[in-house]
């Protein structure tokens, strides 16, 4: 009898030996299986962030012609591009503007009209010759620089080309409410 | 840990999900049932990673699978995992259902078991039905035409139950929006509803053990669902999982055709688990029609939900119920066929073979394309980004009611099928007023020309150096070419280089864009048909890109044989 019972307690282990690995496999085979739909998983949802999904020019994109232009008058241009969005590809739409001030030495310089300071879109006031902006009146003055107001930084200046009597823009949004000018 | 399981009785649930007696002890005949749990959690997970890229609109829904297929990482994969899980779905609900009614298990007091699980079954068909238009291609467009059709026939309601399923008189923005919601809300919202009932009810009544055992060496035998039947289980997703993944590797993803295009024809076959309700069709025609769509899949539908209600004997041992064993044999071996009657007659029909050659090389074709941007009027104008394309569509739409082009197109001006490449230039000189040339137009001056071979293929040489305005003539074939003129007497009605007559069209810069794009601007100008000309001008007709394109076309005419779409 007291050899049957040690039987039973070798068999019971044994068992419940078996049971503990076929539990560990279980949940390491899962594990497994989890790990490897993962990997796709993820990547396919982190892809937009380590990609440009709407794209607009970020070379120079013709604004005009500069005949006609006086200087320290300021003049607001549109700025048509071709934009893509991810799949689409949208033909010439308006995608932002630029103040186009020709200086006195007769160059060129184009400030966005977006204000750094939270975006808002800068006008000219002809009275006073300043740049404004409304929305928390920020005031530059017709090189672009603070005069007053909330901007971090002054007005933001884009590169401008002239080629055969026509004036181009590399437009580019910068990030808002920060010292440095730094493309978005 | 103390603490959360204090106030969620965590640890109490997950032990009472897993802690079932396994009467007769775990079986690999069981897997299936949690198989298709497994693949269908996967199916969740990759539709909602795929929800997150995809747009459901008539203009965006094929670009954005596009970008999900082509410009994201991974995106092919996962892509093609969801695809393929639907047809894994199928295949386990398949084996699923067949070891129940080899088990007898729908038997009392499982007959629910039994119902949950068919209507479960009714949504995985319903899944892919609605999956496969999504992407609004070629395929999905019309093969879902063929389902919503059907609908339409159901007798009273057809209409307005068809207008309900597709949104509205026709396919468009609602139908993608509504098939949207079907596949990501209604039908998955069902399935879990079936599901816990289904997973109720199986814990209520426990598995049904083989038929032989009797009860006290089922007892004996019985071992705990965690972690005997669990094993199992997992080992089973091991190799689906495998399975499913080498598949889309091999395949790389799912197929993605050209974007639909309403105005195409196509014929249009569905996922291969509804091939036989779609060979059935093929037996009922005309008025019949409603016996094949509708009549007998309902009927099948029917008999199935009522199995457990027929079969109500006690023994659960097959040899004892033959006819029902038998009868669902019957009907599996009935699918069977239909599917591979289909699937053999697919595969010798010649128009379906050239489609499917066609749709490959146009997907193929969409696909670079798409990568310059979709326009904004949606998949389909991705073919309007390739110049070639449009030109031939210019071409299509303003000249081939006179001219001919590949069989088809009008007579009474020269045909243009390879036109201005060396076989139709030969053919011009051998006989320039076949009907192929000039036959059926009023201008019949041009003599056929009796010239040997030689002469001829240097003629043409010559000629067709004049395309290229850049470089110059070759001197020692621009000299043979002006001794030709000369000897078949070309300077009688041709102008070159200043020389000859003016009543037919100039060899200067032959064949050049340049003297295309002015043939067709006017062909009653002096230096080409002048008096003699009938065609008419083009100048006003064709905006500036178009012309260009159009010469494009034509130009790309003269090396292929045709870039056109074949037959
Ligand atoms: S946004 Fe221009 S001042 Fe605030």
């Amino acid at each position: 009898m007291e050899e049957g019972s040690v039987k039973k307690e070798v068999l019971h282990e044994s068992r419940d030996g078996r049971r503990a690995f076929l539990k560990i496999c279980s949940v390491f085979l899962t594990s497994l299986i989890g790990i490897a739909y993962s990997i796709p998983i993820i990547r396919t949802f982190i892809n937009p962030a380590l990609q440009k999904t709407v794209i607009s020019s970020s070379g120079l994109v013709e604004v005009g012609d500069i005949r006609g232009c006086k200087v320290n008058v300021p003049r607001k241009v549109a700025i048509k591009d071709s934009r893509r969005d991810a799949w689409t590809k949208y033909p010439e739409t308006v995608i932002g503007a630029v103040w186009v001030v020709q200086q006195e030495d007769e160059t060129f310089k184009a400030f966005s009209v977006i204000c750094p300071h939270l975006g808002c879109g800068i006008d000219w006031d002809k009275d006073s010759g300043r740049f404004i902006c409304p929305c928390h009146e920020s005031y530059f003055d017709i090189k672009g620089e603070i005069l007053s107001g909330p901007s971090p930084r002054r007005m933001d200046t884009l590169e401008t080309d002239i080629k055969q009597g026509k004036l181009f823009v590399r437009y580019q949004k910068m990030k808002l409410g920060i010292a440095e000018k730094i493309p978005v | 840990m103390k603490w959360l399981e204090d106030r969620t009785g965590l640890k109490d649930l997950v032990k009472k999900f897993l802690d079932e007696p396994v009467e007769g002890g775990a079986k690999w005949s069981y897997v299936f049932g949690s198989a298709l749990v497994i693949v269908f959690i996967m199916q969740i997970v990759s539709g909602v990673i795929l929800s997150t890229g995809y747009s459901a609109s008539a203009t965006d829904a094929w670009g954005s699978v596009y970008y999900i297929q082509e410009r994201t990482m991974s995106g092919w994969f996962v892509r093609g995992m969801h695809n393929v899980g639907s047809s894994a779905m199928m295949v386990l609900a398949i084996l699923h259902i067949t070891q129940t009614v080899i088990f007898g298990a729908y038997k009392k007091p499982r007959e629910l078991n039994w119902i949950s699980g068919v209507f479960m079954l009714f949504i995985i068909l319903g899944f892919g039905l609605t999956g496969y238009l999504l992407p609004w291609d070629q395929k999905g467009f019309w093969a879902t035409q063929v389902a919503t059709s059907i609908m339409g026939l159901i007798p009273g309601i057809g209409d307005f139950v068809k207008g309900v399923v597709q949104g509205g008189n026709d396919y468009g923005n609602l139908t993608l929006t509504r098939f949207y919601s079907f596949h990501v809300f209604f039908l998955p919202a069902g399935l879990m509803t079936f599901m816990a009932i289904h997973l109720h009810l199986f814990r209520r009544h426990g598995v049904t053990p083989h038929w032989k055992p009797d009860e006290s060496e089922l007892k004996r035998k019985t071992q705990p669902f965690w972690p005997d039947q669990i094993f199992k289980d997992v080992v089973a997703a091991v190799i689906i999982f495998a399975i499913m993944s080498a598949a889309v590797w091999y395949r790389h993803g799912a197929e993605l055709q050209s974007p639909a295009d309403p105005s195409s024809q196509y014929m249009a076959r569905p996922e291969w688990y509804f091939l036989f309700l779609f060979q059935l069709l093929k037996y009922f025609e005309a008025d019949m029609e409603v016996v094949g769509a509708i009549i007998l899949p309902t009927i099948a539908a029917v008999l199935m939900l009522a199995i457990p209600f027929l079969d109500r004997g006690e023994s659960r041992a097959p040899a004892k119920r033959l006819p029902f064993i038998g009868g669902f044999g019957a009907a599996l071996a009935g699918i069977v066929c239909l599917t591979l009657l289909s699937m053999v007659s697919d595969s010798r029909d010649e128009r379906l073979l050239a489609q499917k050659e066609e749709s490959e090389v146009m997907a193929e074709r969409a696909i670079e394309l798409a990568a310059l941007g979709i326009p904004p009027s949606g998949g389909a104008a991705v073919f309007t980004n390739d110049p070639l394309y449009v030109g031939e569509q210019v071409f299509r739409q303003h000249c081939i009611t006179c001219h001919g082009y590949q069989g088809g197109g009008g007579d009474s001006a020269p045909d243009l099928t390879a036109y201005n490449s060396r076989s139709w230039l030969k053919g011009f000189f051998r006989n320039p007023n076949a009907v192929k040339y000039y036959g059926k137009t009023q201008f019949n001056e041009m003599p056929e020309s009796l010239m040997g071979e030689e002469d001829l293929s240097y003629l043409i040489d010559f000629l067709l150096a004049q395309s290229e305005t850049e470089t110059p003539v070759d001197p020692i074939l621009r000299e043979i070419g002006e001794a030709i003129l000369v000897q078949e007497g070309c300077y009688n009605c041709h102008t070159y280089n200043g020389r000859g007559g003016d009543f037919a069209p100039t060899l200067d810069g032959f064949a050049s864009d340049e003297w295309l794009r002015g043939m067709i601007e006017d062909a009653g100008q002096e230096r080409y048909f002048g008096k003699y000309n009938t065609m008419p001008s083009f100048k006003e007709t064709i905006g500036k890109e178009d012309m260009d394109k159009l010469v494009l076309f034509l130009q790309s005419l003269r090396s292929e044989p045709s870039l056109a779409l074949p037959e």
